[in-house]
């Protein structure tokens, strides 16, 4: 609130206090160098001027401090000029006891309009009333959590206490007990105004659809906002006590969306959406399984096309989509192991992941022929390939030249229970630690100086009896 | 293909026959090098073995294998790079269920 100077002034030739009440006034609310610099401020006493600018450096108050102490003689004032009915015109009201006003008025707190792109009620220097509100209840957020840390209250930090305080009676009365956040009262307004929520990008361009007074694109702010809430779930569930600007947010989150839900009943019921998002997630799968089949793996993204090697009819990514339900099953899988229940669209998600799975199964990123040829291998040794299906994934040089040294050296390649010795799955440190011989050394006795392991498939034909 | 920097020729030649010549070649560098610093950061010695053996480990998310790689470091104990080193099957843990 921009202060008059003079106000003091007048309200003292006016005798509308006396200048004995006055001065008992900043004696009572003001420390002696508070006063100083309440004097000098106003230079009510010329002759005090020079001693109180040294004293006010030397404390180095800030101006907030001297607002603040003004707020304070102006509500004591008020106070005074009410007790003994002198009229005030209004003036003396500090920014809170204005905004109660507003309150009173609507019934609500005042709030933003989108289409004007102005504030509904300002104080008299034309800021916005609502932002002093939500200025207001961070500061006593903060003050909350130093209250919480057993730090001691700054005088002005009881005063905005006591501020807000008062506006949340006020606000009571209205039956409002929590208020939502300026910018998700913003956001849910813009969520009204088209009926469902803002995208990030408007029509590809890089302009938001929809973006606060500062220019903050309000899609970004509600996706940082589901970020921030499920930390806070987090929280919750370790039964963490959660700061009140964390409930303030989970409060936002709450009353987005059941703004948000209120289009989709409007758009079609729950059962209609289902039966429209399997269909699609059945087209897709179909399309993508196509893909697979024609490309023998999963579409990668192209760097250059700057897009996936292939696209559904739509135009969509097919490999974005593959991510994205596998992503979307991994939670549904964690919310199964939780013991919570899955949704009819969860259960299909979960049956299309797996038939996708179930096809790219088919086509092994590993060669075929590699797997091949250690299944002849084993079949010839005896080795159980059921027990050590793993061998399966190793290079069949690599088992091979292992074989061959086992064999060579009297070491029983499996054994009672049909597992296979270690050394197959050993690294190669450790392999000469314990036998005294590196993979390379293997390789090169063995495989015969082949330079494709595959081609040692001759070599195979030489294996020790 | 950057692989070759990080495998001697034996162990390139057996990657080789065991993973399809294109999976290999497209292999993205940034996946690899982010999981290959997460082995690194636990003393793996033997990343070259985890590259020529479980490659598909070196394109999943980094959380993910750096949670897997907290389970086993809980499971087997502090000597817990030592014992996968001369059991490998562990890292199947990593790379079970891709993503």
């Amino acid at each position: 609130m921009k202060k008059d100077p003079d106000f003091i002034k007048r309200i003292l030739n006016n005798k509308i206090i006396t200048e004995e009440y006055f001065y008992n006034l900043l004696n009572e609310i003001l420390s002696e160098h508070q006063l100083s610099i309440y004097k000098m401020k106003f230079d009510i006493n010329g002759n005090a001027k020079e001693k109180t600018t040294v004293i006010a450096k030397k404390v180095n108050k800030s101006k907030q401090s001297i607002d603040q102490t003004l707020n304070v003689i102006y509500r004591k004032i008020n106070d005074y000029c009410t007790q003994n009915k002198i009229p005030t015109n209004g003036k003396v009201k500090t920014k809170h006891e204005l905004l109660i006003d507003s309150i009173n008025e609507l019934h609500r707190l005042p709030t933003f309009n989108l289409d004007t792109g102005k504030p509904e009620k300002t104080f008299s220097d034309g800021t916005d009333q609502r932002e002093y509100f939500e200025k207001l209840k961070n500061y006593v957020y903060k003050i909350l959590e130093k209250k919480k840390k057993g730090i001691n209250l700054t005088p002005r930090n009881k005063q905005a206490l006591f501020e807000y305080e008062e506006i949340k009676n006020a606000l009571k009365q209205y039956n409002i007990d929590k208020v939502l956040s300026y910018q998700a009262e913003i956001y849910i307004q813009t969520i009204h105004k088209l009926k469902r929520m803002p995208s990030l990008k408007k029509d590809n361009s890089d302009e938001a659809e929809a973006t606060f007074t500062n220019g903050v694109n309000q899609r970004s702010y509600y996706n940082h906002l589901i970020v921030k809430v499920n930390e806070i779930k987090e929280k919750q569930e370790k039964n963490i006590p959660l700061s009140p600007l964390e409930e303030q947010k989970l409060y936002d989150m709450k009353k987005i969306k059941e703004a948000k839900s209120q289009y989709k009943r409007k758009i079609g019921n729950s059962k209609k959406k289902i039966s429209y998002n399997s269909l699609t997630l059945h087209q897709k799968t179909s399309e993508l399984i196509k893909s697979i089949n024609e490309l023998h793996r999963l579409p990668r993204y192209v760097r250059l096309l700057k897009r996936s090697e292939r696209l559904f009819q739509d135009g969509c990514n097919q490999t974005d989509f593959y991510n994205s339900l596998r992503t979307k099953t991994n939670i549904i899988k964690e919310k199964q192991q939780n013991g919570q229940s899955i949704t009819e669209v969860e259960t299909e998600r979960l049956k299309q992941m797996a038939l996708i799975d179930n096809v790219i199964s088919f086509y092994p990123r590993k060669t075929f022929y590699n797997s091949l040829l250690i299944k002849e291998l084993c079949k010839e040794l005896n080795i159980n390939i059921e027990i050590n299906k793993l061998l399966l994934s190793k290079a069949y040089g690599e088992v091979y030249a292992k074989v061959c040294f086992l064999i060579e050296n009297n070491i029983p390649i499996s054994d009672m229970s049909g597992q296979i010795n270690k050394i197959f799955f050993m690294s190669d440190i450790n392999m000469q630690k314990e036998f005294n011989i590196s993979l390379e050394e293997i390789i090169n006795k063995y495989v015969d100086g082949k330079e494709n392991a595959k081609e040692s498939i001759n070599v195979f034909r030489k294996l020790p009896k | 293909m950057f692989l070759e920097n990080y495998l001697s020729n034996t162990k390139l030649l057996l990657l080789n026959s065991k993973y399809d010549k294109e999976y290999i070649e497209n292999f993205e560098y940034n996946k690899f090098i982010n999981i290959y610093n997460i082995f690194k950061s636990y003393n793996f010695y033997f990343i070259d073995d985890i590259i020529m053996n479980y490659l598909e480990i070196f394109e999943m998310k980094e959380e993910l294998v750096i949670k897997r790689i907290e389970f086993l470091k809980e499971k087997l104990g502090n000597n817990f790079v030592y014992i996968i080193g001369n059991d490998m099957r562990y890292l199947e843990y990593i790379k079970n269920t891709l993503e």
